[in-house]
């Protein structure tokens, strides 16, 4: 229909409450800093109408700018920090977790631990133009770091299991979860009063992993029973617990479309209830049958995925598209044994991914 | 005991007319309230075409129907239903596409904008760049050339 040409809609008038409706919806809901900037370089209008600092790109907004602790009694509280894994391809491909420390700069983070890298390859580039490189969203992260009221910053305190916290953000609710010590689910809604409350007091569950699927959170226990919230913290199961609990320490991990794997861990000193796992021993990996609710072993992984068991993030990453050739089928994980740096565990096919098989390289995880 | 359905004439700018049951008018906000409060068998919809109040109707059709029979197990399930949407859009054209997004906008329809808008969503993240989002939306920049060096000011990222 060529004379539709002279019909063509004007995209650029749209309405902003419509714009927003789109924009809200980018990259699966995950709408992020790079999908509002690409907008903002459409054209004048859609600048002027998606605002930098829109609430719906930036969950942390909703927050006061220091959480109180999980005790009242303490002088301590939380700062809620966001990190984001991108897949970056400038002049060569990049899987990097990035922090914002202030408009336009970024501190590049260790995939797993959250550090910060100091010493970037020379190839790693200074400063890149978004409007070039091309730049995705992997996954988003937030942790809780704890300070006390004289500015002295603590790496770890008993309250939490581990740093890493999920944010629930629709409109109109918004709420921090977290594992606290003992495995207990707390949760903290923005406006209500600002406190911490338990989910689920139930003495024998003891919660090991969170995980954001969407707008709802998606919670295991140390057995492998998992449950779903809702952003009204509705709970529903998911899957039974795997027969004899499975392994030590369980990963959640969404994949493309939205498909939910188990990580299993399995490490030699059990006794060690530390977050950083000293030997890790082997993976074994589970996906979701939700319709069955139980979880199925999965023997090997595609050679168009890799997994990353991060602390307060773990994600998949497709292999074939962006150039990052290699990994495909891998679990990526940080080994202490090996002064923190990243290895990469094939299955043998059997299900079994045993750390003493070959190293799969880390050519293309280290940032 | 089928109770006998109420029929209700929608007639669009371009003088197309529709005759739907009650329930699937009800979709719509606006049309529930317009039916409420002016009993006449034909209704007037000045702001949506034929065409495109056809595709309206076609989906508030599909979508009464899951409602209604949903204890039924002969009927569409959601997988069916989200499978019936997936193919809705796919076969719709961008200015089809922007026409519904103001036409279920008008008729608050929250599900068919929720539809359609997440349909601009995906083509737009399917982009490579800013350019490309033009491109295919047929946007031209109406930067001046201040403006465009702001935007690429902002586009910049420094690693520290």
């Amino acid at each position: 229909m060529e004379s539709s040409l002279l019909l063509l809609p004007q995209w650029s008038d749209l309405p902003l409450d419509l714009l927003e409706l789109i924009s809200d919806r980018l990259n699966d809901g995950s709408s992020d800093t790079v999908h509002l900037l690409r907008l903002r370089s459409v054209c004048a209008t859609w600048r002027h109408s998606l605002p930098l600092s829109n609430k719906n790109y930036n969950p942390l907004s909703k927050f006061p700018p220091l959480l109180p602790f999980w005790s009242s009694s303490s002088s301590g509280f939380f700062i809620l920090k966001q990190s984001s894994v991108y897949k970056l391809e400038a002049s060569q491909s990049w899987l990097v977790k990035l922090q914002e420390t202030s408009p336009g700069t970024m501190r590049v983070l260790d995939l797993f631990s959250n550090d910060r890298l100091c010493f970037l390859p020379e190839s790693f580039p200074e400063n890149i133009n978004l409007q070039e490189a091309h730049v995705r969203l992997v996954r988003r992260a937030y942790r809780v770091e704890y300070a006390n009221k004289g500015g002295g910053e603590m790496s770890s305190f008993w309250s939490l299991s581990s740093d890493k916290v999920v944010v629930l953000s629709s409109r109109g609710h918004s709420a921090v979860m977290a594992i606290h010590s003992g495995g207990k689910l707390g949760f903290l809604k923005s406006g209500d009063d600002e406190r911490w409350r338990i989910l689920d007091n139930s003495w024998n569950v003891t919660y090991e992993d969170i995980m954001t699927y969407g707008e709802n959170c998606i919670v295991v226990d140390d057995k492998g029973k998992t449950v779903i919230y809702d952003v009204e913290f509705r709970i529903s199961d998911l899957a039974e617990g795997l027969p004899g609990g499975g392994g030590h320490k369980k990963h959640l991990v969404e994949c493309y479309g939205g498909e939910v794997l188990l990580v299993d861990k399995y490490v030699k000193h059990v006794w060690c209830k530390s977050e950083f796992s000293k030997s890790a021993v082997e993976f074994r990996v589970y996906k979701l049958k939700r319709e069955e609710k139980r979880w199925e072993k999965v023997r090997e992984l595609g050679r168009d995925v890799a997994l990353f068991i991060g602390e307060d993030s773990s994600f998949s990453v497709e292999t074939i598209d962006g150039g990052l050739a290699t990994g495909g089928g891998c679990i990526f994980y940080r080994d202490y044994r090996d002064g923190g740096r990243s290895r990469g565990v094939y299955s043998d096919g059997d299900g079994v991914f045993n750390v003493e098989l070959k190293d799969a390289g880390k050519s293309w995880v280290s940032y | 005991m089928e109770n006998e359905k109420k029929m209700i004439t929608l007639k669009s700018s371009d003088d197309v007319t529709f005759e739907v049951e009650e329930a699937v008018v009800l979709e719509s906000q606006f049309l529930s309230h317009l039916v409420q409060d002016c009993p006449a068998p034909e209704h007037k919809i000045k702001e949506v075409t034929g065409k495109i109040l056809s595709k309206v109707v076609e989906y508030c059709e599909k979508h009464v129907v899951v409602v209604v029979d949903g204890g039924d197990s002969s009927s569409s399930s959601g997988d069916d239903l989200k499978k019936w949407d997936d193919k809705f859009i796919k076969e719709m054209d961008l200015s089809t596409v922007y026409d519904l997004i103001a036409a279920a906008n008008y008729l608050n329809i929250q599900a068919l904008l929720d539809l359609m808008c997440q349909r601009v969503a995906d083509v737009i993240t399917a982009c490579k760049d800013h350019k490309e989002i033009r491109e295919t939306l047929g946007i031209v920049s109406d930067y001046t050339a201040e403006e465009e060096a702001e935007v690429l000011k902002e586009n910049e990222w420094a690693f520290d």
